[in-house]
């Protein structure tokens, strides 16, 4: 492939501007040293270990272990997308992970077919395209949920109120399905918006940077777009639906016992 | 003709025992006053009628029919609860009462602004009112705006928690007058929470301590 190789020695002069900084902070006193070097180390570690990791799996090309990398991600994202959130109830976690695991499943399969991967399970497509996605399936998924429990545990004498009316659990929490799915979508959609003016999509650039064509990699670039959103929407509308059933009972009350803050 | 009946009904909140033992008949043109000092759980047991919170033991029946027997929904449209502090999810006074009419539960109800207009006349509010957004209400004002809603609904029984704690004196007496002529002219019946001993005195003609 056409592209310049990194030798470790050109990482290590490459640091160097991540140590000038450490300098300024220490020398300045901005309290920022410590926070800079951990970050630096993690992401050295994190990214290295998971060059070996992926490097081990693209040679075994076997579809077990292609499948249980697939779920060890999804199974990170689910956790870490109910990790942000302020308010929870006791399935949350099984909830998100449910609902991103099937959205991101489900749209890359549809993609896996519409680009003919063979085999079906070649890592080299499988792992990146499904990181992207569950990169921001995660974000959509946790943002729902905040904006879900906090509006339910701010409103619940209006969700109340219009209970009494003899509005049904979806009437009176429709208003906040609706938000919280706006809270969920808007980064994706004001992403979107600005591709291509403000931001050169980091996949896209990457693939130019590998040598591939940019009217190629604006292509794939598109691909991704769509799937991203709507492996996001779909995941985000799905663990709303089911923190919407946790949080009132069948015949139509909230129930806010099963709200948890977390401190 | 009983339309609600409560039996044995008992609540406990951990190990505290907040009311047991209650029984009693809701008739046409009754209305019961619910009294009991601070803490006595007056609000529970409203809130246990209108099928807000889950009854612990005993039975509620509503036109003989347990209120397990029905779809919340449509139960809560006959029995309606009035919050002590109401809230609207609407932008003005008018958005606020139409809004139960998007519910599936009344679809086959129409709002009738004549009804409404008469309503508002007897407690000495004009047509401007509707117009007025609702976070600039005074607390009197919403409940106001609270009964009206729930009036036009027609309800066969009103829940009402300290409707008329914000109002002042005349106000107050307009409303009641409002509440008695809704229920006897209809066949109505109201449950109400008041820590006014002359209102209770006034209003009901029946009783239940807790």
């Amino acid at each position: 492939m056409n592209y310049i190789d990194i030798s470790l020695f050109k990482l290590a002069i490459a640091a160097l501007l991540m140590l000038i900084n450490i300098s300024l902070s220490v020398i300045f006193r901005l309290g920022l040293a410590r926070n800079l070097m951990v970050a630096t180390v993690r992401m050295l570690s994190q990214l290295l270990l998971v060059g070996l990791v992926l490097e081990y799996i693209f040679n075994l090309a076997h579809p077990l272990a292609v499948i249980a990398i697939a779920l060890f991600m999804a199974g990170m994202a689910g956790a870490s997308a109910v990790r942000r959130t302020s308010k929870r109830y006791a399935q949350i976690y099984f909830d998100s992970l449910f609902a991103i695991i099937t959205a991101s499943f489900f749209v890359s399969a549809v993609a896996n077919r519409l680009l003919v991967i063979e085999p079906w399970y070649d890592p080299q497509y499988v792992i990146p395209l499904l990181g992207m996605i569950l990169g921001n399936s995660l974000t959509g998924v946790s943002l729902a949920l905040n904006s879900f429990l906090n509006s339910i545990d701010e409103k619940q004498k209006q969700i109340e109120g219009m209970l009494a009316l003899g509005a049904s659990r979806f009437e009176a929490a429709h208003e906040l399905i609706k938000q919280s799915l706006r809270t969920a979508m808007i980064p994706s959609i004001n992403a979107m918006m600005v591709m291509g003016i403000v931001s050169l999509p980091g996949m896209m650039t990457g693939q130019i940077l590998a040598g591939a064509a940019p009217s190629d990699a604006v292509r794939y670039q598109i691909l991704i777009m769509f799937m991203i959103i709507s492996a996001t929407a779909l995941a985000s509308f799905a663990v709303i639906m089911l923190a919407f059933r946790a949080m009132f009972t069948k015949d139509h009350r909230l129930n806010l016992a099963n709200l948890i803050s977390k401190d | 003709m009983v339309l609600l009946e409560a039996i044995d009904l008992a609540k406990q909140i951990d190990d505290r025992v907040l009311w047991q033992g209650i029984n009693f008949n809701l008739e046409a043109n009754d209305i019961l006053a619910l009294r009991g000092p601070s803490g006595s759980g007056k609000t529970v047991m409203l809130r246990t009628l209108a099928g807000l919170e889950p009854i612990q033991s005993g039975q509620i029946l509503y036109n003989n029919k347990p209120q397990s027997d029905y779809e919340m929904p449509v139960y809560r449209s006959n029995l309606i609860y009035l919050q002590q502090r109401p809230s609207f999810a609407s932008k003005t006074v008018l958005e606020s009462i139409q809004r139960p009419f998007s519910f599936r539960v009344h679809q086959n109800k129409n709002y009738d602004a004549n009804l409404v207009a008469k309503y508002l006349k007897s407690l000495a509010r004009d047509d401007d009112f509707l117009t007025k957004e609702v976070t600039k209400l005074s607390g009197g004002e919403e409940q106001i705006v609270a009964l009206l809603r729930a009036l036009i609904l027609e309800p066969e029984v009103l829940l009402l928690d300290e409707a008329t704690a914000s109002l002042d004196q005349e106000t107050s007496q307009k409303f009641e007058q409002l509440i008695k002529d809704y229920i006897t002219n209809n066949k109505r019946a109201a449950i109400w929470i008041s820590h006014d001993q002359n209102q209770s005195r006034r209003i009901s003609n029946k009783e239940i301590n807790l």
